[in-house]
């Protein structure tokens, strides 16, 4: 059958390497050699959008993601949004707007918000609720999610201003 | 001036202290950094991973099973299968009650339901037990298999006597009332569903059990644990410091953490067992299926005369779980006659359980729908027929209620709404091909007491720490504890940390039935005021302290200093008094237990069973949280679709411990009512009790797009009776009396009544 | 939740794909971007001995225009046909129903080609391809061949593609000038697979060139050829319409499932196509909601 093999990639910035199996997913591989916990499994069919990472700028589902596919590319999860101490302004935003309760789901979500807001800086609330239907959230904070995407947007446009 | 006279709080910093503001979450940053770590992400050395194998059939007996070809299989180190005697013994269940005399058989020989374990299997890797797993060879006799509650063979169950309210004449009043409405009503089966799948890791040292597993009641987990491998409960931890969500199917254990708890033990090694999404359909239950029948009896005026539900619903062959259909019945309206019964059939399901609101949210859709139908049926506004048949005191117990600011609700409600705006006639609204329709419907959740026990610390760098075995399971339990403190002990908010989620700490209720808050947040207060009094008497009596010599007889403790009430005297930081008297720190315990009590049994069976809960009428008064809701639906006369376009619902709930908390989980529980409506079903095979949507694809779940606007407004003030603080139940109120609300809003939209849930297209193309 | 055990290839040409085919033949899964493949193997519905990515090969992406028709490579992203100036410009169909692909992540991963040869018969763009009168380019050990839309998709899950086959591209005709086209689709959910769908071109501004095809209705995507004639003969009128939707019950070949019964879907078949004549004829009479309801 087949046998392990080598990726480098460089994730959240560093450079790192990792022996898989050609079947193992990008989510299972982050979580159990890197430790990196916040891109959780929890459908299995990417469909709940709860392991969102991005691979080279995009988001991707990480349990349809196999981590052979991450051989030479950039992967960036929820932990490498912030610098230091400093949140980035999504997840300020999702703080401040209570936008989650228990907290599974949120880092898929942040992730995928962060590319909502590349692409539509200023968005719609259709926008919004278009763009994240492959995030669920069974706590339900999705106005609360509206809210901080909002947020985030208005402060992001403030600071493009001021700049 | 008592505490009813006090103005209504508002959650801004109007209101003064910590409790009450509309603070962010303690535990955000961790949750927002991925950094929080959820039961099965703990890092345990040398786990070996289980797999839980279903059974394949809905009702028979496994004949054999081969393992040979698994147990050869690279890395498998254990399988366990009805061959094996693991050696267990029964648990109580939540009222203290052990099932049964003989050993408790998590894998048994006979299969009451499709999806039951029948073998787990254990490896080094998870790939290698799944892989594993496959290779067992499987034998069944299949039995006969009655699917459902509606099946044919499923039959009328058995009574419930216990559960038959009445009072008056019913039937008499009902057949001499000049207006009838009679229909029968429908809820599927529904599942939890929350985003972190059940699982658990087990760790022995020597007889020593360790638990992560997602919990919303740790100690009395714990107390399964040690019960089935005849330990003392101080040798079992369960540890569960973040939940991904439970809403009523986190507090209990499951057959599946026995299996493998005593893999663990058997391989001298901890086991870990992630369930997978498929088998959380079958693992635990989800809310059982229901059917009511509902007679109202009313005068030409819409008052009510009489009000007769015979309602039926599943339970397992295995379990008695009952969904009381007749929960919010009795308390909605006044009524001189009244009767319920309800019956029970046991159908090839696993047990089902406790779901959000279990039974008042099933109760709420028959009653709160039947009252709409009577307000056609008798010309009158939905609105206007609740307040001609308004409870003015609980109907059942003939108390007065605590707080009911249910006129207000519907008031508040229908002013934001612009309720006054609608058109009485059914497809009486439209825009191009949306047929519009504005409903309404109301809810409640009782206030259920309980106790709980708290450590408070002080420490010397100025902060305190809360500590108690309670879990947040996403409603914020970190928070208003921290908020609680911080407000009782006049040191800031950010200062306090909050430990959570450890059957090791300090005793708490179940994280469900919507008295968490209220019970903590008094056990908090209570030893956060003790240890505040005992770092004032320190401060005064202490010969270091700089305090002793000023007269004062006490001292003011606020934003983290201590001063003298005239203010005259010297102002020092918490930390730097502790420092000055040579303390490291000041550590109180105290619980709101009753005398009775305070003995060790007394203590144990608090904090692991529900025997000492105090319902809603236990006192004085009947106590409920109350709620109305006011939908705008647009229906696609030809599509049939149907989209909830807006939502305005009124909660009564008592005082907010933090309203931006308390309105997420109303409309969490709003939105989770809207899945209730109009997507959430559990479906069958009919052949063979499999449900066949088992994963979120074919579950559906609410996503962003299916939610509206939704303005939720607190009519709410603080309820002395219902809990130290002046809260009631926040979290389980927001589902009830959605889906009806959405189902009248349907009729108005195109004239059909519709009483089956979920609502789907083909029932109104 | 866990794949099985499989071996992968990546490779760098069509030759050593084909060649990967051809050593493990019924064993050998193509793998494109894996938003269909990935899920049946994590619940293990699949088990293939090796996965043969073709994600390497550089000239199976890109878009491009030549000879008034649109050259698509197999492993566009949808994301890339979404954001594509070309594709919103020549066939502005496409453009439309891409975005009703499942949801951001997956719009990243997924493929037309992967899209196209899995032939779920709920998806948007085989059905969009028999309406645009796509030809389909698959290359095997013998070499490349054509094959028309209309001849590619066979049953559920089922394509014209043989086991050595792979397929490459798809060549669609650029709009023309007067070309319109109409989508509808239906779930219960927001951003799900449809439970009924339609996808209508018509090359010029009369119903002569009308086609109509659905998707999620039956076991496979389908044109409603009787009900384009009954356009074509009528007109767009009500006539036409009603005749239309008349000529679906011979068109079509509805199935029940969980989402929804036969009957129920080809009522919203009969519904779907009222809205679409009405986008696509907005003038005729046919297309005054009042007169064709």
């Amino acid at each position: 059958m087949s046998s392990p093999r080598t990726i480098r990639f460089t994730l959240n910035g560093e450079p790192v390497s990792a022996t898989i199996m050609p079947h193992e997913t990008l989510v299972d591989v982050l979580q159990h050699r890197f430790d990196l916990r916040g891109a959780r499994e929890s459908c299995g069919q990417g469909l709940c959008g709860c392991c969102t990472v991005h691979v080279d700028g995009k988001p991707v589902s990480g349990c349809l993601f196999l981590a052979v596919f991450a051989d030479g590319a950039r992967v960036d999860t929820v932990e490498g949004l912030a610098r230091g101490d400093a949140l980035d302004p999504v997840q300020e935003a999702f703080i401040e707007a209570g936008a989650f309760q228990c907290g599974f789901c949120t880092p898929g979500f942040v992730m995928m918000v962060k590319q909502l807001l590349k692409e539509h800086p200023e968005p719609t609330d259709e926008e919004v609720r278009h763009y994240l239907t492959g995030n669920l959230c069974r706590c339900s904070a999705y106005p609360e999610i509206l809210d901080a995407v909002k947020l985030a947007s208005a402060r992001q446009a403030e600071a493009a201003r001021r700049a | 001036m008592t505490l009813l006279d006090t103005p209504r709080k508002h959650g801004d910093a109007s209101d003064g202290g910590a409790i009450g503001a509309r603070l962010s979450r303690l535990d955000g940053k961790l949750k927002i950094t991925g950094a929080a770590t959820y039961a099965l992400e703990q890092p345990v050395d040398g786990l070996a991973y289980a797999v839980l194998v279903p059974a394949t059939i809905g009702a028979g007996r496994v004949a054999r099973i081969d393992v040979a070809a698994a147990k050869a299989a690279p890395g498998v180190r254990l399988i366990l299968t009805p061959d094996d005697d693991l050696g267990l013994q029964p648990a109580t269940d939540w009222n203290n009650v052990r099932a049964s005399d003989g050993p408790y058989v998590p894998l048994p020989r006979d299969i009451a339901y499709n999806g039951q374990p029948v073998a787990l299997v254990v490896a080094d890797s998870l790939e290698q037990a799944t892989e594993a797993a496959r290779r067992l060879a499987i034998a069944y006799e299949e039995g006969p298999v009655t699917p459902g509650l509606d099946s044919p063979n499923a039959g009328e169950g058995s009574p419930l006597d216990q559960l038959s309210v009445a009072w008056g004449d019913a039937e008499a009043a009902l057949a001499a009332a000049p207006v009838r409405v009679e229909a029968e009503y429908h809820t599927p089966r529904e599942y939890h569903a929350a985003m972190e799948p059940h699982g658990l890791i087990a760790r022995w040292e020597g007889d020593r059990l360790t638990v992560w597993e997602p919990s919303q009641w740790t100690h009395s987990m714990a107390r399964s644990y040690a019960e089935w491998f005849g330990l003392p409960p101080e040798n079992v931890r369960l540890v569960s410091p973040f939940v991904g969500g439970g809403f009523g199917s986190k507090g209990f254990s499951y057959g599946f953490g026995a299996i493998a708890a005593a893999a663990a033990r058997r391989l001298g090694r901890p086991v870990k067992l992630a369930v997978t999404r498929p088998q959380n359909f079958a693992a635990y239950g989800g809310r059982a299926a229901t059917r009511q029948s509902l007679a109202l009896g009313a005068t030409e005026d819409g008052v009510l005369q009489a009000i007769v539900l015979r309602g039926a619903s599943e339970t397992s062959t295995v379990g008695t779980w009952v969904e009381q259909v007749g929960a919010a019945t009795p308390l909605m309206y006044a009524v001189p006659n009244f009767s319920a019964r309800q019956r029970l059939v046991a159908v090839n399901t696993v047990t089902p359980g406790a779901l959000r609101a279990p039974g008042k949210t099933p109760s709420a859709f028959a009653i709160e729908s039947a009252i709409d139908e009577l307000a056609c049926a008798v010309g009158a506004d939905p609105l206007e027929i609740r307040l001609r048949n308004y409870a003015e005191e609980d109907p059942q117990a003939r108390k007065p209620w605590s707080t009911r600011r249910m006129r207000e609700a519907l008031a508040e409600g229908a002013e934001a709404f612009g309720w006054a705006r609608r058109s009485r006639e059914p497809r009486s609204m439209r825009d191009g091909h949306q047929l519009i329709g504005w409903g309404l419907a109301t809810g409640t959740f009782p206030v259920i007491r309980n106790y709980g026990e708290a450590l408070v610390r002080i420490l010397a760098d100025g902060s305190a720490e809360v500590v108690t075995g309670a879990t947040d399971i996403g409603q914020g339990t970190y928070t208003i504890l921290a908020q609680t403190a911080a407000e009782a002990l006049g040191i800031p908010f950010e200062r306090i940390d909050v430990r959570l989620g450890d059957s090791a700490l300090p005793g708490a209720p179940v994280a469900g039935g919507s008295k968490l808050a209220g019970v903590m947040t008094g056990a908090v207060q209570k030893a956060a005021i003790a240890a505040r009094d005992e770092l004032i008497a320190l401060a005064l009596n202490d010969p270091n302290s700089p305090f002793r010599d000023t007269g004062a007889n006490t001292l003011i403790l606020a934003d983290g200093r201590i001063s003298a009430p005239r203010g005259d005297g010297p102002v020092v930081s918490v930390g730097e008094l502790l420092g000055r008297i040579g303390r490291e720190r000041i550590e109180v315990r105290r619980d709101t237990l009753p005398d009775h009590l305070q003995t060790p049994e007394g203590r144990f069976r608090a904090w692991t069973t529900m025997t000492t809960v105090q319902g809603p009428t236990a006192g004085d008064y009947s106590m409920h949280s109350w709620c109305a809701h006011f939908v705008e639906v647009r229906v696609d006369e030809d599509f049939g679709t149907i989209r909830v376009a807006r939502m305005v619902s009124a909660f009564d709930c008592g005082r907010l411990y933090n309203p931006k908390l308390a309105e997420s989980q109303w409309k969490g529980g709003i939105i989770m009512g809207i899945g209730m409506a109009l997507l959430e079903e559990g479906l069958v095979d009919s052949r063979n009790g499999r449900v066949i949507n088992n994963n979120l694809g074919d579950y559906l779940l609410p996503t962003n797009a299916d939610v509206p606007d939704i303005r939720v407004i607190d009519v709410g003030i603080p309820d002395p009776h219902a809990s130290a603080l002046g809260g009631k139940g926040v979290g389980e109120v927001g589902i009830v009396g959605v889906a009806p609300a959405i189902a009248n809003a349907v009729f108005h939209a195109t004239g059909r009544r519709v009483r089956r849930l979920p609502i789907t297209l083909d029932a109104l193309v | 939740m866990k794949a099985p055990d499989f071996d992968y290839v990546r490779v760098r040409s069509l030759d050593e794909a084909l060649a990967a085919l051809a050593a493990h033949g019924e064993g050998a899964r193509i793998l494109a971007g894996g938003q269909s493949l990935v899920p049946a193997l994590n619940l293990r519905l699949l088990a293939p001995e090796i996965l043969v990515d073709i994600g390497g090969i550089a000239d199976l992406s890109g878009i491009a225009l030549a000879d008034g028709t649109i050259r698509i490579g197999a492993m566009t992203r949808h994301a890339d046909l979404e954001r594509s100036p070309e594709i919103a410009r020549h066939v502005p169909l496409l453009a439309r129903a891409v975005r009703e692909i499942g949801h951001p992540a997956i719009r990243n991963r997924g493929t037309i080609g992967g899209s196209l040869a899995h032939a779920d018969p709920a998806s948007e763009l085989p059905a969009c391809v028999l309406a645009l009168e796509a030809r389909i380019v698959a290359r095997g050990p013998s070499g490349e061949r054509t094959i028309a839309a209309s001849d590619f998709f066979r049953g559920l899950y089922e394509t014209a593609l043989g086991p050595d086959e792979i397929l490459v591209r798809i060549e669609i005709p650029a709009a023309a000038a007067g070309e319109r086209f109409a989508f509808h689709e239906l779930a219960r959910r927001h951003g799900d697979y449809a439970m009924a769908g339609i996808a209508a071109l018509a090359r010029d501004t009369g119903a002569a060139t009308l086609r109509i095809a659905y998707f999620g209705i039956g076991s496979r995507p389908m044109l409603a050829a009787g009900a384009a004639a009954a356009l074509r003969d009528h007109g767009a009128s009500e006539a036409g319409a009603a005749a239309a939707v008349r000529a679906l019950g011979a068109d079509l070949e509805p199935q029940s499932d969980l989402q929804a019964s036969a009957a129920l879907r080809m009522h919203l078949a009969g519904v779907l196509l009222r809205r679409a004549l009405k986008d696509l004829f907005p003038d005729a009479a046919g297309g005054r909601e009042e007169e064709i309801a």
